[in-house]
């Protein structure tokens, strides 16, 4: 905050002075008054380490945080098997990083709970990656399958999220479900039954997709604080300016841009060629009008000094200009301007 | 003689860890498990942020300080005169929390909702992280106590063994984005909310714990997320962020930033803060940070302004406009004279503005100021501004 008395805007354009100096200054208030030497090995070793906590002026603040603890087992739960490539990582263009085989899909407790109690005694009957699987598929397929029906019949992007169309199962019957389930994870049809049918009645109970990604998301008017991520329309502003499109049309514009842009710079070399030739004649007809003179007026010895000099002039590959006019006469004198002149005037009232 | 169980609202002396006690006020109580009439309760203690808001125990209260609330009146639905007083006392007090900017409203409503922490631990890679604040996990997550992040794709899970079999399956050890910085250990993705909503969901709900006012009302599709990771063997481990709006009205060049606590005081704030001007300097766009800032996002912003603007300072001569700051930083000029005029270097001569800038009081602020923190290196940076009008066309089709 500044602590001076007048309130004064400041410019942003305005050049400042650096001052150097503080006593220059109107008032010092708030500054240092003297230069501050460090000899203190402690102090310098004070700042050394990055600081959270600020030095106000009303007292030091320090900001505590909550603790932290290492994890025992990281080391082997998480293992090193990262091997680093010389070039940035990007993403694969148009697909991303999205991998069709990784299983979206996790166990939650409920889940196990069931696999634990159909198993019982046979832990081998059906294991929980494979467990998880057929669940991911149905899931997936069942959205695609709603998805497809609803395009078809002409629904609005709005309702093919909304959260009737996510919960929904009735758009991928039970005969297409098992058959994909046979297609994609081998396993006997009666386990094959029983998940589907697990399946089925868990999203009965839901009354939603069991996967995060497939949920309706919150929608726009829910005021209640606790549900998040609802959509956003983006303001689409119209661009003000006029587009340049990047299609074939443009190309071929601008190849005749082009085309007339080089014809036009011939012409004008033509004209430069054509004007640069009328000087010239203009040159040498001045030349030949001066010869004449000259050879009607002179005294006769010096005739051939003058002959040999034009003709040097006419065998001269570029005539500068006609002999004798190196010099052109004087320019004619400025025009007066009465309020140049007083503009210029030096007694001027400031 | 106290009154037990105790009243939401009362205040009291309550012990910390530390130790000492300390003022706070209770805000929610609930029977212990297994207990008949044992109760816990969460207090906030009125002297620190609400982060360090926690269950505590009865034995942890210093019982002849308990001062109850006022009853309320009859036919006063809500609060009365008293207790809004003291709720607005005791946002007072919290001055300087990073509370200013708020409308007093939309404050109380937010920590009506946000009150108390429903997480309180979190496992995320190597380390076991208490939490600071409130998160709206999905409502199956509501009475979690712990959460199991997956290190990756930062997947939650209510249970460890849960964690490590999903983890089992993943095979990409980094963050779903581009890769756009790499100096050494460090590195830098560049996430898109649109193409990568399930990761940045996950991060939002993972850094909410720790942003206090951050929202999640909205989706993270017009976003873009820029990790921060420290890489080794074992893959690209996020240790902070900063999000930034596809295309800003307001000239915000970041809305949120976190360092994981686990990964505070290396200087990685400062990294992600000059990271973010580093890129609003290739889009030739000066840049601000989105308001509010919490109390530690003002500090570094403060401390990042301070160093950089008298780093200037020191080596010019002669003149220097604000502007010419701005060019040369991308800090907006608002920026530039809120940080001069609290350094008190902003002053007059013969009527004048000038800026100060004698050499010991330049050297008193940078003292003051720390380390650069983790530096960037501008050099080592890969990436063109984000093309939000084409990102737009893809949208609407």
């Amino acid at each position: 905050m500044s602590r001076s008395f007048r309130a004064r805007p400041l410019d942003v354009s305005r050049q400042l002075e650096l001052i150097v100096d503080i006593d220059l200054l109107d008032s010092a208030e708030g500054l240092p008054a003297r230069p501050v030497v460090h000899n203190h090995a402690q102090l310098d070793a004070d700042n050394e380490k990055p600081k959270m906590i600020e030095a106000a002026a009303k007292g030091v603040k320090e900001i505590p945080i909550p603790g932290i603890v290492r994890v025992r087992t990281y080391g082997t739960d998480y293992l090193p098997v990262r091997r680093e490539r010389n070039t940035y990582i990007r993403p694969k263009g148009g697909v991303g990083y999205d991998d069709p085989i990784f299983v979206e899909y996790d166990l939650d407790s409920e889940d196990e709970a069931w696999l634990a109690a159909y198993n019982g005694s046979e832990p081998e009957r059906l294991s929980a990656e494979k467990f998880e699987m057929m669940l991911w598929r149905l899931e997936v397929t069942n959205a695609a399958a709603t998805d497809r029906v609803l395009t078809l019949s002409g629904a609005a992007p709005a309702e093919r999220i909304s959260a009737a169309a996510c919960a929904t199962t009735d758009h991928m019957p039970r005969e297409e479900a098992l058959q994909m389930l046979e297609e994609t994870c081998s396993a006997r049809d009666t386990i094959r039954a029983d998940v589907y049918e697990y399946w089925r009645g868990r999203r009965a109970r839901l009354g939603r997709p069991l996967m995060r990604r497939l949920m309706a998301p919150t929608p726009v008017n829910d005021q209640n604080p606790y549900n998040v991520f609802r959509p956003r329309e983006r303001i689409h502003r119209p661009q003000t300016r006029r587009r340049r499109e990047n299609n074939q049309d443009s190309l071929e514009k601008l190849r005749m841009i082009r085309e007339n842009v080089l014809k036009a710079l011939d012409i004008f070399e033509c004209l430069v060629k054509r004007e640069r030739k009328k000087r010239d004649l203009v040159y040498v007809e001045t030349d030949m009008q001066q010869l004449q003179i000259k050879q009607r007026h002179e005294a006769r010895p010096t005739q051939e000094q003058v002959e040999a000099d034009y003709a040097a002039a006419a065998r001269a590959k570029n005539p500068k200009r006609p002999i004798g006019f190196d010099k052109l006469p004087d320019a004619a004198p400025a025009t007066t301007n009465m309020l140049l002149d007083f503009k210029a005037k030096k007694n001027k009232k400031r | 003689m106290v009154r037990l169980p105790l009243e939401v609202s009362t205040h009291l002396e309550c012990k910390w860890r530390d130790g000492k006690f300390y003022p706070a006020r209770i805000i929610e109580r609930r029977k212990v498990d297994g207990t008949a009439d044992e109760y816990e309760y969460y207090v906030h203690y009125r002297k620190f942020n609400r982060r360090m808001d926690e269950w505590v125990a009865l034995e942890n209260f210093n019982l002849d300080t308990v001062c109850p609330p006022e009853p309320p009146e009859p036919g006063d639905g809500g609060r009365t005169r008293g207790q809004k007083r003291k709720v607005d006392d005791d946002h007072s007090e919290e001055e300087g929390e990073g509370h200013e900017d708020f409308d007093p409203q939309q404050l109380r409503e937010h920590e009506e909702f946000t009150k108390v922490k429903n997480i309180e631990k979190i496992e995320l890679g190597r380390f076991e992280m208490e939490t600071w604040y409130y998160s709206p996990f999905p409502p199956e997550y509501r009475d979690c106590k712990k959460l199991y992040f997956c290190e990756y794709d930062l997947q939650f899970f209510k249970h460890r063994h849960q964690m490590l079999r999903h983890l089992r399956k993943v095979k990409l050890l980094h963050p779903p984005g581009t890769e756009i910085y790499r100096n050494g250990n460090i590195s830098m993705f560049e996430v898109d909310g649109r193409k990568a909503k399930t990761y940045c969901q996950n991060l939002c709900y993972l850094a909410k714990l720790f942003l206090d006012h951050k929202t999640l009302y909205y989706d993270v599709d017009l976003f873009l997320f820029y990790v921060m990771c420290e890489c080794d063997e074992r893959g690209a481990h996020a240790v902070g962020y900063f999000s930034k709006e596809k295309a800003s009205e307001e000239g915000f060049n970041l809305a949120c930033i976190l360092t994981l606590p686990a990964y505070q005081r290396r200087g990685y704030g400062k990294f992600l803060i000059s990271f973010s001007y580093e890129l609003s300097k290739i889009e030739g766009k000066v840049g601000t940070p989105e308001r509010p800032l919490s109390d530690l996002g003002l500090v570094s912003y403060r401390s990042h302004w301070t160093r950089v603007l008298l780093n200037i300072l020191k080596t010019s001569e002669g003149t220097i406009s604000i502007k010419d700051l701005s060019d040369m930083t991308m800090f907006k000029t608002d920026d530039i004279i809120s940080t001069l005029q609290h350094l008190n270097m902003i002053q007059y001569m013969k009527g004048q503005h000038v800026i100060c800038a004698a050499p010991h009081v330049i050297e008193e602020h940078l003292r003051k100021c720390g380390s650069a923190g983790l530096e960037v290196d501008p050099t080592k940076i890969v990436w063109c501004p984000f093309d939000a009008r084409a990102d737009y066309q893809i949208v609407r089709g």
